[in-house]
């Protein structure tokens, strides 16, 4: 059996550290044994029911389930992105994405047994959290929360700052997993200054690690509509609750 | 009409200093106050505004009348070809 979650042996964690520190954000390329990354990015590509996350003007965010937007009449589903797209173009926070939220579905017990919720512990292991604790300085981080998400084209967030009262958020992680992705195809991760110009955009990659700290500004531009399926992303928080 | 000046603030020795070092540089304000609302103004209210699209190394252009005299089968088959050529080329 392949294995599904193991860190790379070779990471550097004190340069990892010292980005980190130093820009607040950082990107590790090769994060996983290259044999976890193909076994991630299969269980998304082909063992994932994928559900919808939005949100709209007035409406904090919703996740639909895969079998709930099945059963709707195409112009119903055809609304989530018409009513985020609006509150988008006003400048208000919104987000359109496919996901499967981890953590409601490990503790609904959707699927017992499956991958993902295997992939929930992995992150919450010792092993994880150590390296969370030593990228990033933070010997209060005591968890991860997860989801993994699936930009196709149209999908997009917002720009926000992660920052919610009471989550203790501390650090963002996004183990990026998309095969031979072209910057023509956006989906970037993009840090933008207070005048509205990207500091650093991280293009999506197969097994890379972002990080970064939270409060920080940033959003994950448009994917374009000739873009395939691929933005696949595994992403959360380290937690100090 | 306004004429078009540059915005009197410009430091060009600045903005040469930005380019020289980096290759590239955006001046900003760059048009005087007046001149920009003009141009702006002037390029909403005008209606020829064309499409320009590619197909390998040919470029075509489509006015709005060309534009609105297309059935709906030929707009999408235009979009699904340029869809289709931005995945991987130069579109």
């Amino acid at each position: 059996m392949r294995t599904l979650f193991a860190l790379n042996p070779l990471l550097d964690v004190p340069a990892i550290a010292h980005a980190l520190k130093t820009h607040g954000r950082v990107q590790v390329r090769q994060f996983l044994h290259p044999e976890a990354a193909d076994s991630i990015h299969d269980v998304l590509s082909r063992g994932t029911d994928w559900g919808l996350a939005w949100a709209a003007e007035g409406k904090t965010g919703a996740h639909v389930r895969g079998a709930e937007l099945r059963a709707m009449a195409p112009e119903d589903r055809a609304r989530f992105g018409t009513e985020a797209a609006d509150a988008a173009r006003k400048g208000e926070f919104a987000f359109l994405y496919a996901q499967y939220p981890m953590v409601k579905a490990y503790l609904e017990k959707w699927n017992p047994g499956h991958p993902l919720d295997l992939l929930l512990e992995h992150l919450n292991t010792p092993a994880m959290l150590d390296f969370a604790r030593a990228a990033s300085g933070i010997p209060e981080i005591r968890s991860a929360d997860a989801q993994a998400t699936l930009y196709a084209p149209g999908h997009f967030l917002t720009l926000h700052n992660d920052e919610v009262e009471g989550e203790g958020r501390r650090i963002a992680f996004i183990i990026s997993l998309a095969r031979d992705w072209l910057p023509d195809w956006g989906g970037h991760l993009n840090f933008v200054a207070d005048d509205g110009d990207t500091v650093e955009g991280f293009v999506p990659r197969f097994n890379a690690l972002n990080l970064f700290t939270v409060p920080n500004r940033h959003n994950v531009g448009t994917v374009a509509p000739f873009a395939p399926i691929g933005r696949f992303s595994i992403t959360g928080w380290f937690r100090d609750k | 009409m306004s004429r078009l000046a540059v915005h009197p603030g410009l430091d060009i020795e600045a903005a040469k200093a930005r380019f020289a070092a980096t290759g590239h540089v955006r001046l900003h304000p760059f048009l005087a106050r007046e001149a920009a609302e003009a141009l702006h103004l002037e390029a909403r209210g005008r209606s020829d505004w064309k499409q320009v699209i590619n197909s390998g190394a040919k470029v075509f252009e489509l006015d709005r009348p060309t534009r609105a005299a297309m059935a709906p089968e030929q707009v999408q088959a235009l979009d699904a070809a340029v869809i289709a050529g931005a995945r991987e080329g130069f579109q």
